[in-house]
C-alpha cells in the first residue's frame, strides 16, 4: 500500500514465546520490542502488541518492583485470589483469579506503541511489561504487528 | 537510608544449570552405562562446585562422543560470565562508596572463575561472599538469606522476580535487578549511583 508521498507502508507480524514463572510474573518486553522495530528498518509507525492468552496482560508501566508488588496487591484487594470461584465449579482448574484479574486489566492486553525515526516514543520511564497472572510456569505467546514506512 | 547493598548472583539462572547438569546426566548414564560412576561423581563434583565448568566441559568432551553436550553447559555459564562482565566496574565504584555483600547462587568454583575472567574484584575487592549453592532453597539457605536481607539500611538487587518481589513485601529496600543501565538509573533515583556516571537505558543486554 502506498502512501500520498509515495513510500510503502508495511504490515509485518511476528510471534514470540516468553518463558514466564507464571503467578505474576513481569517480564520486561522494551528491548525486545525496540530491536524489532530497528530490525524492521522503519522509520515511522506503531507497533502493536498482543497478549495470546486469558490470564495475563501487557502493560505500559514504569518497571519497579515495588510498583509491580502494588498493582498485585491492588488486583487482589478488588478481586481476592482466595474467593471462590465460579469458574472453579468446571473442575478443569482454579485460576479464577487469573482471568478476573487479566479481564480488570483487558485494556491492556493489546498496547501499541509508536515509533519515529526508528525509535520508540516512549516516556523517560515507561516500560513495556508482560505479566503473567496464571499460577505455574508456562511459555506465554505475544504477537507483536508493527505498521510503518 | 541505605548503608548496605546486597547484590545476588546467579537468581534464576543457578537452578537452571543444575537442572541441565540433571539432563546430561541422565542422558550420559543411559547410553553408557557402563561409565555411569564415574561420570555421575564429576556431575556431583560439578554441581557442589568442586570441579570447575572448563574442567567438567573437557572431560565430557574426552569421554563422550557426545560433544555438544560439553560445549553448551559451558556455553550457557559463558553466556552469563558475559552479562556479569559489564557489572564489573559498577560493582568496583559502588563498593568504595558503600558496603557491599554478594550472595553467590552459583557453586564457589564458578563463581571465582568468572569474577577472575571479569576483574569483578579488581581495585576495590568486595566482602567474601556468600555461597548459597550448597544450601539454596534449604530452610538453612533462607536463614543465612534472612540474615543478611533484614539488616537494617539494608538495599537488596535481586535477579530473580519471584524473589524480589518477595523482598519487597518484607518492607526491605528492593531493586529487581533487569540489566545494568536500568539497575543504574534505580540507583541514580535513589541518589546511590557512583560519582560521574552516565545513565542510559537506551538499550540493554
Amino acid at each position: 500500500m502506498k502512501i500520498s508521498n509515495g513510500k510503502e507502508i508495511m504490515i509485518t507480524s511476528t510471534g514470540w514465546t516468553i518463558k514466564s514463572k507464571g503467578g505474576f510474573e513481569a517480564v520486561l518486553l522494551t528491548d525486545r520490542v525496540r530491536r524489532y522495530v530497528q530490525a524492521s528498518r522503519c522509520r515511522e509507525g506503531c507497533v502493536n502488541l498482543f497478549y495470546r492468552h486469558t490470564t495475563g496482560s501487557i502493560i505500559i508501566t514504569e518497571y519497579e518492583i515495588g510498583i509491580m508488588a502494588d498493582l498485585k496487591d491492588l488486583l487482589n484487594s478488588i478481586c481476592d485470589k482466595n474467593r471462590p470461584f465460579k469458574h472453579h465449579l468446571r473442575g478443569v482448574d482454579r485460576n479464577g483469579h487469573s482471568h478476573m484479574w487479566s479481564v480488570m486489566l483487558s485494556p491492556s492486553a493489546a498496547v501499541t506503541v509508536p515509533f519515529s525515526g526508528g525509535e520508540l516514543l516512549l516516556g523517560e520511564y515507561q516500560e513495556i511489561v508482560m505479566i503473567d497472572m496464571q499460577d505455574g510456569a508456562n511459555p506465554r505467546e505475544i504477537i507483536a504487528q508493527l505498521v510503518g514506512f | 537510608m541505605i548503608d548496605r547493598i546486597v547484590i545476588r548472583f546467579g537468581g534464576a539462572v543457578a537452578p537452571e544449570l543444575c537442572r541441565y547438569v540433571e539432563k546430561i546426566r541422565a542422558d550420559y548414564i543411559s547410553n553408557r552405562p557402563e561409565s555411569a560412576p564415574g561420570f555421575s561423581a564429576a556431575c556431583d563434583q560439578l554441581k557442589l562446585g568442586e570441579m570447575s565448568m572448563d574442567r567438567f566441559a573437557g572431560e565430557l568432551a574426552g569421554v563422550f562422543s557426545h560433544l555438544g553436550s560439553g560445549r553448551s553447559i559451558s556455553g550457557l555459564w559463558e553466556d552469563r560470565a558475559r552479562c556479569h562482565a559489564g557489572a564489573a566496574e559498577f560493582l568496583a565504584k559502588l563498593n568504595g562508596r558503600r558496603p557491599l555483600s554478594l550472595v553467590v547462587d552459583y557453586p564457589e568454583s564458578w563463581f571465582w572463575a568468572a569474577a577472575a575472567r571479569n576483574n569483578i574484584f579488581e581495585g576495590a575487592p568486595a566482602g567474601e561472599p556468600v555461597f548459597l549453592s550448597h544450601a539454596a532453597g534449604s530452610p538453612r539457605g533462607e536463614e543465612q538469606l534472612d540474615s543478611i536481607y533484614k539488616q537494617p539500611g539494608c538495599l537488596i538487587i535481586e535477579p530473580d522476580f519471584n524473589r524480589a518481589m518477595r523482598c519487597i513485601n518484607q518492607g526491605v529496600q528492593t531493586i529487581h535487578y533487569v540489566g545494568i543501565s536500568r539497575t543504574m538509573r534505580e540507583l541514580d533515583l535513589r541518589k546511590l549511583t557512583p560519582a560521574g556516571y552516565v545513565n542510559s537505558t537506551k538499550e540493554e543486554i
